[in-house]
């Protein structure tokens, strides 16, 4: 991705997360971008360092059962990086509501 | 992770399944990350809408729906794949190649020359030795020929195809072909063509039809039936154009009209005659003289279903069963059955020897070059012991340095299998170019889809081949890490192996040199054969009348005008016309009778060659005489027949008698007889090496029929081939619409019939020195390898007092042992192999002793040579400066 803007869609991939939408599919479904576009942007955005991802403990997982996922959190850079996108977005603030705090995983 | 019970259900979960199939494509290293991230999500969502069994199909068909996301994703894995290990494996190998680029070159190089030398030669044994003929059903077409008295095989007569067309059932269609050699004249200049007059099944025989226009029917081919013909795709494009209207077109050929009825298609290849550009029926009449002549080749289309066999036994059958309606003379009485052969055998086989030695040799060659890039590896594997040591020393295993080491034999491979198209490129021009006249399916000689694959093939199997040994050595010097001992002996047991890779080498080069000299022996002995005749500066040339003008008295007139012409020019001492040039390829053979007397018993034909020549031919050609006289202009028409006969054919008839006087017939028995005049000395007809010279000379004048062509011979005081257009003028003064062709001087004919041969020498020769040149390097590379390692013995031996002779002594010693055990294995080798090439050597016997002997010493000396460098290095080691190093 180097050092150029986001694109809008990755913006929104980026505030999704955010907003505290952590987790590939629940992406897919508060941006309505399809799983085709969301996958490769969050690789993208993992590779340029402003998302990390990390598996879920496996605590949390054996309790439901289900097996651990996969969540994504923002960077420093990535944060600088979604306050730059917003000025240049300037609807992305209003597109997405933020998400309730109560199903976070904590970290290992 | 999932429900106990879930193991079975997740069977049935198509979702499941997907991201399993599409997973294979991610890249190694991710792809169980990848699984789990997606099985993460999906399950989750799964429980998110409920159990499985109670999702409606909405929800099971939203889950494959997601799931088909992860195609998308796992495409964009793909650049990851770059980092995985092969290709690692690549990037080094690349690097390592680069860092010595002096190895590389020698490898790659060496390696090119070998998988292109026998990339070309395949292209060119392809066609010939495994490619099937390109007509339909290929196999179904053969040869038939009938037996000469000393079992060779001679074309048929034309009673004999009509009595086998008749009784037959086992062929389709057969036919029977003989050369015709048409001037076509017009608005252009006249043209003499190159053809054949053939039965009206002949393309049906060959199973092409014409691409344009039609072939001929039976009701063409009757004495007097139409004058028609078909040409050649490159006949139509040049002389007509490619023009459409050429069908039904009157071209005059021979001052005779004839009609063009058809055009072959452009990808016909008539290997029967490979130069025909036009065709025209048969129109046998066996009302003249030469319906019993053998000068007629015949090929047959089987029936489908039936077999070569099968057709041999019904014709031997019919062969020891005469049918009256089918009378056969005693020179064609088929006592001996028929020669069946399939069309390709018939066409390749004659070649067949030599392209399988020259096979040999290139693979020998390729071996040679294997075993030398192989030692090269295995002296760069004892430089990289260092590396080895500490990637083992870091963990790696073992099979992955071997991979690592394997990636760059085939990394040297490609590069040599890819430079090596280049050098098969031309070799390939330069087979074409070099092939001898007779070779078949030249045209087919080219690097094509079979040929690039077999060098793909050859390369792969190289590669892996060339780096396995240096592969298992390397890594198994990288685990015995840390122990001095160990490593000295991994040291020596390398030494071992490549020294035996340079004995191998030096023994391999031997075989193939041996293979030169045996065939340059044989070259030289047939050249040392006298051909009967003075065969210095002659000039031959073929000319003939043509036209329907030209009766058998006109014809006679033209050549004796034209003889008288070409006597006048300036420089030819003598000349003379004859109906067959020795060594030109022509063959008339006919049987001679000769007048039983009273207590003889009955007896066959004498086939011999039968000359009609004019009077001054025997001093023309410098041909002896050796009993009785020479012919001469006594002989014309209304005087007593007379024949004068070789020494062969007289000592073989009448041994220790005198044969002047006696009487023959030469053919057709309805004629008076002739009688013997003289005796002349044996000459060559079909080539050097060939035994029969059984003839029979008659004057042109005295013959029944007019031969035409006939071959012109004028010996000249200087160069012949300077006389040429002189020549050319003269007879041309006497008619200008006469052709003139096959223009050349008896030494080029001569040459010519060595030609394939010389052809596969001059490989050999190629391929030897090549071999000599590796085989050198080999043992250089070897030695120098072993005064490297023996540096600090060397400096031991120096520092207590040997001198720089004796160094040299202990060097040179060493390489002598290599060399002469090299040496020793190939002449054994040799010995064994050789006898395959014993159809190819004349006069020469597989293991003659002269040329095992020159050969072995050639490549001692040469090893010398190279073992002297090496040697030479290690005197001048400073004792003071290594060991102070060490």
């Amino acid at each position: 991705m180097g050092k150029g803007f986001l694109t809008y869609t990755t913006a929104v991939i980026l505030q999704a997360v955010a907003n505290g939408y952590l987790y590939g599919f629940d992406i897919i479904d508060i941006t309505g971008v399809p799983g085709g576009t969301v996958y490769p942007a969050l690789r993208r955005l993992e590779e340029a360092e402003y998302l990390d991802s990390k598996w879920e403990e496996q605590s949390i997982a054996q309790a439901e059962p289900r097996p651990p996922r996969k969540y994504y959190e923002l960077t420093r850079a990535g944060r600088e990086a979604l306050a730059e996108a917003v000025k240049r977005y300037r609807l992305l603030e209003r597109t997405q509501p933020k998400k309730e705090r109560d199903r976070k995983p904590s970290r290992a | 992770m999932s429900s106990p019970g879930g193991e079975r259900e997740d069977f049935m979960k198509p979702h499941l399944w997907l991201i399993k199939l599409i997973g294979v494509i991610v890249p190694r290293r991710l792809r169980a990350g990848w699984r789990r991230e997606w099985e993460a999500e999906l399950r989750n969502r799964e429980e998110l809408l409920a159990q499985w069994e109670r999702l409606d199909p909405r929800h099971k068909l939203d889950l494959l729906w997601r799931s088909t996301s992860a195609f998308w994703d796992a495409l964009w894995l793909q650049p990851r794949r770059l980092e995985d290990e092969m290709f690692q494996d690549l990037r080094y190998g690349v690097r390592m190649l680069l860092k010595q680029p002096g190895f590389t070159l020698i490898a790659v190089f060496t390696l090119a020359l070998g998988i292109g030398a026998s990339t070309a030669i395949f292209s060119a044994v392809n066609p010939i030795l495994f490619e099937p003929l390109p007509y339909p059903h290929a196999g179904q077409v053969t040869m038939i020929w009938d037996f000469g008295p000393d079992g060779s095989r001679v074309e048929v007569t034309f009673g004999t195809y009509r009595e086998l067309a008749e009784r037959s059932r086992f062929f389709d269609a057969l036919s029977v072909m003989k050369s015709w050699q048409p001037t076509l004249t017009g608005p252009a200049e006249p043209e003499r063509l190159d053809g054949q007059r053939v039965s009206a099944s002949y393309f049906q025989v060959l199973g092409v039809p014409p691409a344009l226009g039609r072939g001929f029917d039976s009701s063409d081919d009757r004495p007097s039936g139409p004058k028609v013909a078909v040409i050649s795709d490159g006949l139509w494009q040049r002389r007509f154009g490619g023009a459409s209207t050429v069908i039904g077109r009157q071209i005059t050929l021979d001052d005779d009209s004839h009609t063009v009825i058809g055009v072959m298609p452009s990808a016909f290849e008539n290997v029967l005659a490979p130069s025909a550009d036009i065709w025209s029926p048969l129109q046998y009449d066996m009302s003249q003289g030469r319906a019993w002549g053998h000068h007629l080749r015949m090929v047959g289309r089987l029936r489908p279903g039936a077999g070569i066999d099968q057709a041999r036994q019904e014709l031997d059958i019919i062969a020891r069963a005469p049918a009256p309606e089918f009378p056969r003379p005693p020179w064609a009485s088929a006592k001996d059955g028929f020669i069946v052969n399939s069309l390709q055998d018939d066409v390749t086989g004659a070649v067949k020897p030599a392209l399988l030695a020259v096979l040999g040799a290139v693979l020998l060659l390729l071996t040679i070059a294997c075993v030398n890039v192989t030692n090269l590896l295995l002296a760069r594997g004892a430089q990289r012991s260092g590396e080895f040591a500490m990637r083992a020393a870091l963990g790696a295993p073992r099979m992955r340095m071997i991979r690592q080491l394997l990636t760059e034999s085939l990394l040297l491979a490609v590069l040599g299998g890819a430079l090596g198209m280049v050098v098969a490129e031309f070799g390939v021009g330069a087979l074409v170019a070099l092939s001898p006249a007779g070779l078949p399916r030249v045209g087919a000689i080219r690097l094509d889809g079979a040929v690039f694959a077999f060098g793909m093939g050859v390369t792969t199997l190289i590669g892996v081949m060339v780096g396995l040994i240096p592969a298992l050595s390397a890594s198994r010097a990288g685990l015995r890490v840390g122990l001095r001992q160990s490593s000295q002996r991994t040291a020596g047991g390398r030494q071992l192996t490549r020294r035996a890779l340079v004995i191998a080498e030096v023994a391999l080069a031997l075989v193939l040199l041996v293979g030169a000299g045996l065939l340059l022996r044989s070259l030289q002995r047939l050249f040392a054969i006298s051909p009967g005749f003075d065969a210095s500066n002659l000039l031959t040339m073929q000319a003939q009348t043509s036209g329907r003008r030209f009766d058998k008295g006109a014809t006679h007139r033209f050549f004796a005008q034209a003889l008288e012409s070409v006597r006048r020019v300036p420089g030819v001492t003598a000349a003379a016309f004859t109906s067959q040039l020795p060594l030109s390829g022509d063959v008339d053979e006919y049987g001679v009778q000769f007048e039983p007397s009273p207590n003889s018993r009955p007896e066959g034909g004498y086939p011999a060659f039968r000359y009609a020549v004019s009077p001054g031919y025997f001093e023309t050609m410098g041909i002896p005489l050796r009993r009785g006289r020479l012919l001469d202009a006594r002989d014309v028409a209304g005087a007593p027949p007379a024949v004068v006969i070789s020494e062969s054919l007289a000592k073989r008839k009448f041994p220790g008698q005198d044969p002047i006087g006696k009487r023959l017939h030469i053919g057709p028995t309805d004629v008076p007889w002739l009688i013997i005049v003289g005796v002349v000395g044996d000459v060559k007809q079909a080539s050097l090496a060939a035994p029969r010279s059984d003839a029979a000379y008659v004057t042109a004048a005295q013959w029944y029929f007019a031969d035409n062509p006939m071959s012109l011979v004028v010996r000249a005081r200087g160069g012949a081939a300077a006389l040429a257009p002189a020549i050319r003028k003269a007879i041309w003064s006497v008619d200008k619409d006469q052709p003139i062709v096959r223009v050349a001087t008896m030494d080029d004919l001569l040459a010519a019939t060595a030609a394939e041969r010389r052809f596969t020498l001059i490989l050999f020769e190629i391929f030897g020195l090549v071999a000599l040149a590796l085989a050198a390097i080999g043992i250089y590379g070897v030695l120098s390898g072993s005064v490297n390692e023996r540096m600090r013995e060397i400096g031991v031996r120096m520092a207590l007092g040997a001198e720089r002779r004796d160094v040299l002594g202990l060097i040179l010693r060493q390489g002598v042992r290599l060399t002469l055990s090299g040496v020793g294995a190939g002449l054994l080798a040799a010995w064994a192999v050789t006898r395959l090439l014993t159809k190819l050597l004349y006069s020469v016997s597989a293991t003659d002793p002269l040329t095992f002997g020159g050969v072995a010493l050639l490549l001692t000396v040469v090893a010398l040579l190279a073992c002297y460098l090496p040697a030479r290095r290690a005197t001048k080691v400073d004792p003071l400066v290594l060991l102070r190093h060490e």
